[in-house]
């Protein structure tokens, strides 16, 4: 802030105090990136006010499971706890805004991605195995092409052009006919992701839902529920010699606790409310840094 | 084993609403957050504002004797740029090399200018640049100065026009210098 300040007196650019006040948050992340740790407190404290985010987090239990895949939910639910989690931010000025959440036990990672490897080792499933596909489309295929044109066609004699294999999941309807209970859980974990919010003026903002499997054996585990936002913005190219999209980035981080893991979903409906009650604004009430 | 598959595939489909129905929560108000006035452009423009070049033009080299005596010449330079802060066009030019004017002249040159590039990518530069130059001309000492402008794209092409003016004992001796610069002209930041 101080290098900043002295920089803006001396003519050198606008003020971080004022970019902040007038929400120039594409110039105060660049200007954050470029300068201290106090700039980019400054930058994230205003950032964190306006971009106002929002978790709810549900876990999904055995009734909600029963919904999907029936009397199998007993079952699943003892080897496997699902959450769903998700986000949500103001639409601010800015270039992009990327967000993730994660789950720690004792600050060792407690959670994992929801992947079909995930269902069918909870599920006890079999999945169909990977196909293999081949494409003519490749980086070496490009280059004997061009060798082709800048010999107006008198290399193609001498020319092979080759297919290159690479591996797809299985069609959906074969996952359904191995593996359909991982198949239905998958199907309910839709919307999933982050989708980016247009806002009339050009600003973006961020509606994300994430599922966690969560290990339940941890039981005694003090877990926290970490949440993280990244705001960018384009920088523009150094030099004409510059192809790449550098992107400046301030992050932000919070850590909120749930306390043990056997009580989770107590404290989660005392958190985030049954259901019914809006979500919890995290930044009011924890300290993201 | 089938008829298990198809029962649990029927009972997944049965039950499949493909939804845990979970009560979705009331949404935030969603606030849109907007720009108070224009935005300025300054910490987005790339910090560096040094940066290093090179230069190596061909061309002619002319003297000024009232007929037409030219020669190639090469110019081998290399230097830096320095702008006057990340929004500023205006910096210093400083290049430093060697040149030949074949059959002629071998030069050692030095020059310090001034230079207007905009920030960013694929501007123009246009430079105004003095060099000390210090070698031989016809095979005696001399010691002078080129007077150069430089207009270019860079990493594209350049244009040198210069006149230089070289004392080779008491003589002034008064040459112009046409350059294109071959492959490239590098100005940084």
């Amino acid at each position: 802030m101080r290098v900043l300040g002295l920089l803006a007196l001396v003519g050198c650019g606008p003020s971080l105090t004022t970019l902040t006040k007038h929400h120039h948050y594409r110039e105060a992340v660049c200007a954050a990136e470029d300068g201290s740790n106090d700039d980019r407190d400054h930058v994230r404290r205003a950032l964190a006010r306006d971009a106002d985010v929002h978790v709810h987090v549900a876990l999904i239990d055995e009734v909600h499971l029963s919904g999907v895949i029936g009397p199998h939910a007993r079952e699943l639910s003892r080897r496997m706890q699902l959450a769903r989690i998700q986000l949500t931010t103001n639409t601010l000025p800015i270039d992009e805004l990327s967000g993730s959440v994660d789950m720690l036990g004792d600050g060792k990672p407690l959670t994992s991605a929801v992947t079909w490897e995930t269902l069918a080792a909870a599920t006890g499933e079999k999945l169909p195995p990977k196909r293999t596909d081949s494409t003519y489309l490749t980086g070496g295929n490009f280059l004997r092409g061009v060798g082709v044109f800048f010999t107006f066609g008198m290399s193609l004699p001498f020319t092979r052009f080759r297919p290159q294999s690479y591996e797809v999941d299985a069609p959906h309807h074969e996952y359904e006919r191995m593996a359909p209970l991982s198949t239905a859980l998958q199907d309910a974990m839709h919307p999933r992701g982050c989708s980016p919010r247009r806002g009339r003026g050009g600003g973006i903002g961020l509606a994300c839902t994430f599922y966690v499997a969560i290990d339940p054996t941890a039981s005694d585990r003090d877990v926290r529920l970490e949440v993280e936002v990244a705001y960018l913005a384009k920088r523009d190219r150094r030099n004409e010699y510059d192809w790449r999209d550098e992107r400046c980035r301030v992050q932000q981080r919070a850590s909120i606790p749930l306390g043990r893991l056997r009580e989770l979903d107590l404290r989660i409906a005392r958190m985030f409310g049954p259901h019914e009650r809006p979500r919890m604004r995290v930044l009011r009430e924890l300290t993201f840094d | 084993m089938t008829i298990a598959v198809a029962l649990i595939a029927a009972a997944a489909r049965s039950s499949a609403a493909g939804s845990f129905d979970l009560i979705e929560p009331a949404p935030p108000p969603i606030r849109e957050i907007e720009e108070v006035g224009a935005s300025p452009h300054y910490y987005r423009l790339p910090p560096n504002t040094v940066g290093l070049l090179s230069r190596t033009t061909m061309g002619v080299h002319t003297r000024l004797t009232g007929e037409i005596d030219s020669a190639p010449a090469l110019d081998l330079l290399v230097g830096a740029s320095i702008r006057f802060g990340r929004d500023s066009a205006l910096g210093i030019w400083i290049e430093g090399g060697y040149a030949v004017v074949r059959g002629r002249e071998h030069l050692a040159v030095l020059g310090v200018g001034l230079a207007r590039k905009k920030p960013g990518w694929m501007s123009s530069i246009v430079a105004v640049i003095p060099h000390v130059v210090a070698g031989t001309i016809d095979g005696e000492s001399c010691l002078g100065l080129r007077t150069s402008v430089v207009l270019g794209l860079p990493g594209y092409l350049s244009l040198e026009l210069a006149h230089q003016v070289a004392f080779v004992g008491d003589e002034p001796m008064h040459e112009l210098h046409f350059g294109m610069s071959f492959p490239f002209v590098r100005g940084g930041g």
